[in-house]
């Protein structure tokens, strides 16, 4: 079993609803994003197209950052979820620099939203639900507290929102797919197969395990 | 999914609560994780027809911050800076409720006894607090005898959609059927992509877009609703018109693609004009027809066998000819090559665009959807407020809706819909009642989509005795910015014989200061008003600059909210999704002194004296309107909760009172076919001709001109028709570059600006914060990306920000996204970020449609480089 994502730019409409979903998900404070938006453009005008590229960690299998790690915070789990273990992270950041794709923070500091005014009621909850520590490194673990929790109760990822990741299941356009890379009857494999998904830079030879579909 | 444990960390209470979302029109079904009281998580609701069906917008989720934003209103303030205007200190001072109740009630209470027209309530439309804030503003209006202005109405608003959208789609806007549809042409519009209507369309368009899908974007900006393989078509703000008639002209004179049957019977395509314009009526006054059938002209009333369309006739010694007959020869002027002209699209584009629609809207085929046979149009053209608002805004969008009219493409499957939706059949449990078009004056469909407004026929123009000038203007879809065209003083409003002071004015929920245009007339106006309350979550540049007292709000998800689903004005399940009644209920209990405004309102209304006509007001609103009895007692006092519970129990049942809804959220019930494709059931014709266009402009003109009133009086005529919009007249060599503003999905008005997470994404885009401008224009000045420029309008006002270089715009063209250059202190994280375009727009009657008072929003600049960056 590998966990993956399709994201179908075709039908993703540049709202980074995922980037919020994200942020409230995991209580991130002001500043940290484990998912983003990259925006550009190609072409010339008259000919020129805005571009908007939602990216997150890749969960890659051949994971530069877990290579790197010295503490072996940054580990694989045999889904393929690449995580941070904050109780061995000493904030070297190695990690930071081995990601090809640049998707890791580095956490020096838990910062309000509201600058120079006191953390809400809400972001004070936030460090009781879902803690970070600060001088750590910080990314997407595929909402695997969603994942674990809900196979617990017998729920399949990708299909049942209780296990599914939170940006999938906010997405206006319906452009994120979640499921099992290996299952080759998975919705996942499917649109890969049928819809010639590609990873970013597959030259990088990491084997990432987030996709797209080109439009 | 709770993924932490609850034992462990000592948590009480976990639980979910529905609700409904109040940050844009559109009222999502929500549901909101609260931990120990704190709302921790927001997610849509699955199976919920009111949004995407479990997906949810940023803005959205952004509500949960709103709730806990320190930088909110939290008890009433009174102003102790005696001075106002624009970035005056108001230097607060916290007063109690009950101090600020007993001023408001002795203010409002003498006003009310003297003059009450001297009293104005002005309300957002649903942005913030929610719907029923305008709702119950609209009726407190109406029971005080004062004024009321609409701020969703005006800059930032369809005008002119929304008329046409009634006149011929029984409705109050279009979109298309990405369901069914395959080819769909934007004329600045964002529809499931951005704006007030994201959630409920985004997973049907995408759907579509995955299925195959053509969308063409005419837009001076390469945006969002562009992106990814959809076509981009740069125009000049403002021709979108003349481009839809070129295609009209390619469809009927070169093509010959129209769709005979559906204008015939659907349209008044055959209604016979005579050579002064006008239908030929007969002796009862009704317009006539050419039956070929037996050629005899008959009324439209009478059974015909095949009107004719082509044609000339000789009808009781008067030559006529079909309306449609007089349009087709009109057309043949909007040549392609003109409309590149004018436009800047080049002429093989418009004719290849409207080939493609003719041939794609597959005229007389037809599609069975559950069991039911109905003509299949896969083609729509839409437009909303960024393409329509411009001074020729009514003919622009009876331009793009006559190419739907022409191929038959419109509320049948594939189509454009009328987005409501324009029928109802009810709920299985009595609730709704049945509402939907009926035949009316003429044979036109009408439609009621308000309490108290009937949307055709429009009423005869008179002479106004309100400072909202909906009694002039009448096809005005909402009473709108009076203040704004004080521009220069309130000379209009004396030449009409208006009193335009106001002794008090409530504010609801608006930003006066950022929805309208002409900020320093508005500033000026706001200063004569002795007595001015604001209602609001924030403190914004009209609470600091003109509010003597401001009363603590509660938020959206503080508060109960029923009326949304009572009204027909385009929030509620799209195409064939499930009708709905959803109801937002306070998901935690309003914090510090913060209080719903329904609650406020009761309580002011009460002490007033005013509670048998408030109760009047509301059987009429509520009641009446759903095709219910009379359910409140005159003298009743009633609470905004006790309220919901009656009028729901008597929608739905004894059983389905305000504590149903509150555990379950919503009702739902499947739509009927005829309910989402309603064009083939019922009878009524769409407008292609306005022949009473003619007489209403002589009347506003017998009005007006006398008080030397000028309007542009040549669009008050029946055939649509090309009229450059002024900022095509203002343009010069100087002033040689348009201003356009957009919005996306982050935002709904200026307000969503100082939420955090929006502020922080809106940071990283390039598209939020900055001017943006081709690298030809840029390079023609010597601006590089990064530069600070200031842009001036030809009216010497101003404003500056930093510029973003971008290929996907009109190199005639400029653009900043609307909303931003705040400068209250109440939301610091929206302070100072971005131009403020609203200082530059200017409203006046030179600046409006003369029919539907659309504001032209485009704006003529120069630029030149440096100036204060924000």
């Amino acid at each position: 079993m590998r966990w993956g994502m399709v994201i179908d730019l075709a039908k993703c409409i540049s709202c980074y609803a995922c980037v919020i979903s994200c942020k409230q998900e995991h209580f991130l404070p002001a500043g940290v994003f484990w998912s983003r938006g990259v925006v550009g453009e190609v072409g010339t005008y008259p000919a020129a197209k805005k571009q908007f590229l939602p990216v997150l960690c890749n969960h890659c299998q051949e994971a530069a950052c877990v290579k790197v790690c010295p503490t072996t915070a940054t580990q694989q789990r045999e889904d393929g979820i690449v995580w941070v273990d904050a109780n061995k992270c000493i904030g070297c950041r190695y990690c930071v620099m081995a990601c090809p794709y640049q998707n890791r923070t580095y956490l020096a500091e838990i910062k309000p939203h509201h600058p120079g005014q006191d953390f809400t009621e809400m972001e004070k909850m936030g460090r009781r639900l879902y803690p970070l520590t600060e001088g750590t490194v910080v990314k997407c673990n595929f909402c695997m507290e969603r994942i674990d929790a809900g196979m617990a109760k017998g729920l399949q990822p990708g299909e049942d929102r209780e296990a599914t990741p939170a940006c999938v299941n906010t997405c206006p356009a319906n452009a994120r797919t979640f499921g099992d890379l290996d299952n080759p009857d998975s919705l996942v494999s499917r649109l890969i197969r049928e819809k010639k998904g590609f990873p970013l830079h597959h030259e990088f030879g990491t084997e990432p395990s987030v996709y797209y579909l080109r439009y | 999914m709770e993924t932490y444990d609850k034992v462990k960390l000592g948590i009480k209470e976990d639980k979910w609560v529905n609700s409904i979302c109040s940050v844009c029109h559109y009222s999502c079904g929500v549901r909101v994780h609260i931990v120990d009281g704190v709302a921790v998580g927001i997610e849509g609701l699955p199976g919920m027809s009111w949004g995407s069906k479990g997906g949810l917008c940023g803005k959205s989720a952004g509500q949960l911050q709103v709730l806990y934003d320190p930088n909110r209103v939290n008890y009433p303030v009174r102003r102790g800076n005696p001075e106002k205007g624009i970035g005056v200190d108001p230097k607060w001072q916290r007063i109690s409720w009950d101090e600020a109740m007993n001023e408001i009630v002795d203010r409002l209470g003498k006003i009310l006894r003297e003059k009450p027209s001297r009293f104005g309530v002005t309300s957002g439309v649903r942005v913030g607090p929610g719907e029923h804030y305008f709702i119950a503003s609209v009726i407190f209006a109406a029971v005080y005898g004062a004024s009321f202005v609409s701020t969703g109405a005006g800059l930032y608003c369809g005008m002119a959609t929304h008329d046409v959208a009634a006149l011929n789609h029984a409705s109050w806007r279009m979109a298309p059927d990405f369901f069914h549809g395959n080819y769909t042409i934007y004329f600045g519009d964002q529809i499931g992509v951005g704006g007030h209507y994201l959630n409920v369309t985004a997973r049907a368009r995408a759907d579509g877009v995955a299925r195959g899908m053509k969308i063409v974007v005419f837009d001076p900006l390469c945006h969002n609703v562009a992106m990814a393989g959809k076509e981009w078509i740069p125009i000049l703000p403002g021709t979108d018109l003349i481009v839809a008639l070129a295609m009209a002209n390619i469809l009927v004179n070169e093509l010959g693609i129209y769709d005979r049957e559906h204008l015939k019977r659907y349209t008044d395509a055959p209604y016979l004009v005579q050579e002064n314009g006008l239908f030929l009526r007969d002796d009862s006054g009704e317009p006539l027809l050419w039956d070929l059938a037996d050629n005899t002209a008959k009324n439209w009333k009478q059974p015909i066998g095949n009107a004719a369309l082509e044609g000339t006739y000789e009808v009781r010694g008067v030559k006529v000819r079909p309306a449609f007959a007089v349009m087709k020869e009109h057309l043949r002027q909007y040549t392609a090559e003109r409309a590149s002209e004018v436009s800047t699209v080049p002429a093989s584009t418009i004719r290849r665009i409207a080939t493609e629609f003719g041939q794609e809207a597959r005229i007389g085929s037809t599609i069975e959807i559950q069991g039911v046979k109905m003509p299949y149009r896969p083609v729509s053209a839409i437009q909303f407020r960024s393409g329509s608002a411009h001074t020729n805004a009514f003919h622009q969008q009876m331009a793009v809706d006559l190419l739907n009219q022409l191929v038959g493409a419109s509320d049948v499957p594939g189509g454009c819909i009328g987005y409501g939706p324009a029928v109802g059949y009810g709920s299985p449990e009595k609730g709704l009642p049945t509402h939907g078009p009926v035949v009316s004056k003429d044979g036109y469909m009408s439609v009621q989509l308000l309490p108290g407004r009937t949307e055709w026929p429009h009423h005869d123009p008179e002479v106004p005795t309100n400072f909202v000038l909906n009694q002039l203007f009448t096809s005005m879809a909402l009473p709108c910015h009076p203040f704004t065209l004080m521009k220069g003083g309130p000379e209009l409003y004396r030449k009409l014989g208006i009193d335009p002071q106001l002794d008090a004015l409530l504010v609801v929920a608006a930003n006066l200061m950022k929805n309208f245009g002409s900020q320093e007339s508005v500033a000026e106006y706001l200063k004569t008003i002795p007595f001015v309350v604001c209602y609001d979550i924030f403190q914004n540049e009209t609470t600091e600059g003109f509010a003597d007292i401001v009363l603590p709000s509660a938020a959206g998800l503080e508060s109960l909210e029923f009326t949304t689903p009572t009204r027909r004005i385009g929030m509620a399940p799209y195409c064939l999704l499930d009708n709905a009644f959803p109801v937002r209920q306070p998901v935690v209990a309003p914090m510090y002194e913060r209080r719903d405004y329904s609650d406020f309102l009761t309580d002011l209304i009460h002490r007033l004296g005013l509670t048998r006509q408030w109760n009047s007001q509301l059987n009429l609103h509520f009641c009446k309107f759903c095709g219910h009895p009379d359910i409140f007692g005159l003298d009743e006092k009633l609470s905004w909760s006790a309220v919901a519970d009656r009028f729901l129990q008597a929608l739905f049942g004894p059983e389905k009172g305000l504590d149903w809804f509150k555990e379950h959220g919503y009702l739902a019930w499947p739509k009927k076919i005829d309910e989402a494709y309603w064009r083939p059931f019922h009878e009524g014709r769409a407008h292609i001709y306005m022949d009473y266009l003619v007489g209403v402009g002589d009347k506003v003109k017998a009005i007006c001109e006398p008080r030397d009133i000028k309007i542009d009086w040549e669009q008050y005529t029946p055939l649509i028709s090309w009229f450059p919009p002024i900022i095509q007249k203002e343009k010069d060599a100087e002033h040689d570059l348009y201003l356009v503003t957009f919005t996306d999905s982050l935002h709904a008005g200026s307000w969503t600006h100082g939420i955090p997470w929006m502020a922080e994404v809106s940071d990283t885009t390039g598209y939020h914060y900055t001017i943006l401008m081709n690298p030809k224009t840029a390079a023609a000045r010597g601006i590089k990306d990064g530069d600070t420029i200031t842009i001036e309008n030809k009216y010497g006002h101003s404003t500056s920000g930093v510029v973003h270089i971008i290929e996907g715009i009109h190199p005639e063209c400029i653009g900043t996204i609307y909303g931003t250059g705040k400068w209250a202190r109440g939301q610091p994280l929206a302070r100072g970020k971005g131009a403020n375009t609203a200082v530059m727009t200017e409203v006046d009657l030179e600046h409006i449609c003369p029919i539907t008072v659309t504001p032209e929003a485009a704006i003529v600049v120069k630029v030149s480089k440096g100036g204060t960056s924000k």
